[in-house]
């Protein structure tokens, strides 16, 4: 299955002046749950609007992971290890979705998933999107609720099951017209089982310039890469 | 989660702060399953498909025999 990512973003990330990026900088604390075993991370992100991420974890192991909207790269400094998936970046998806204003909206399409309805529950707006080659195969759905033009959940359901629920708070503005969620909250559920995940951002701050590791990573010349396409 | 509908490769989220052991374990193990279930629909696909044929040739044959 070929993965539905388009290069346009990618290209444009290249075109466009570093200045004209947004770009958060956080910690970065990662606990899942599952099966009743919690598990966590830290370290630091960075992340380059649309489409790049880039995160340094320090605990429990230093390991570096880079994501864009058409490859994920894992590295392990010490090890001298890395990883290049050629074949897409799940994670950059359900967070780059919460990104605030007028956003959301442009991240599904560039994923080929189409709005098919949208309405008003008092003050949120809830909208409901499915990929646009999944349409007869299945029903795969996504509806989302927006809030003071914030994205504040995500559910993903595959007929009337839901597959997962994200959740977006506790929003700060870093910069002008700019909000971050400082926490993410997804509950997954797949063959009868939960895995759970909280992600929390510390101080995050915006950056004009975000730093050259991230927009331009490359594996060292010395490093044992495999690769996956 | 967009990957349950869109990608092949293991979900980022669960190879984080993971070994680079454990990170090539997981990733052979993702994408054989993948690959399974993807055998699986081909193989599904392919018997509905012969099986609608062979509905619809029986019954071609039938009426012009009949006629």
């Amino acid at each position: 299955m070929n993965p539905i990512l388009i290069n346009i973003i990618f290209s444009l990330i290249a075109l466009m002046p570093a200045s004209d990026m947004r770009a958060v900088h956080a910690g970065f604390f990662h606990k899942t749950m599952e099966n009743g075993t919690a598990d966590s991370v830290s370290g630091e992100i960075y992340i380059a609007f649309p489409s790049r991420t880039y995160i340094h974890i320090s605990d429990p192991i230093e390991q570096i992971m880079v994501l864009t909207s058409d490859r994920m790269m894992i590295y392990y400094p010490k090890s001298k290890k890395g990883f290049d998936y050629l074949d897409g970046s799940p994670l950059s998806t359900s967070w780059l979705m919460a990104l605030g204003k007028g956003t959301i909206g442009d991240i599904l399409k560039d994923y080929e998933i189409e709005r098919i309805s949208s309405s008003n529950r008092g003050d949120t707006s809830i909208s409901v999107w499915q990929p646009k080659e999944n349409k007869k195969k299945r029903k795969l759905q996504i509806r989302v609720f927006e809030y003071d033009n914030l994205l504040r959940k995500l559910v993903f359901t595959n007929d009337n099951d839901t597959l997962a629920t994200n959740y977006y708070d506790d929003y700060v503005e870093i910069a002008e017209d700019f909000y971050f969620p400082t926490k993410i909250e997804s509950i997954n559920n797949s063959n009868g089982e939960q895995y759970r995940e909280t992600i929390r951002f510390d101080n995050p701050e915006a950056l004009v310039r975000p730093p050259a590791k991230i927009i331009d990573f490359h594996f060292p010349p010395d490093a044992k890469v495999k690769t996956y396409e | 989660m967009l990957h349950i509908i869109l990608e092949p490769s293991p979900p980022a989220t669960r190879l984080l702060g993971k070994s680079d052991e454990y990170v090539a374990v997981y990733t052979d193990c993702y994408r054989e399953e993948g690959k399974k279930i993807q055998t699986k629909n081909a193989l599904t696909g392919c018997l509905v498909g012969m099986a609608v044929e062979l509905v619809f040739y029986t019954l071609y044959f039938l009426i012009l025999f009949e006629d």
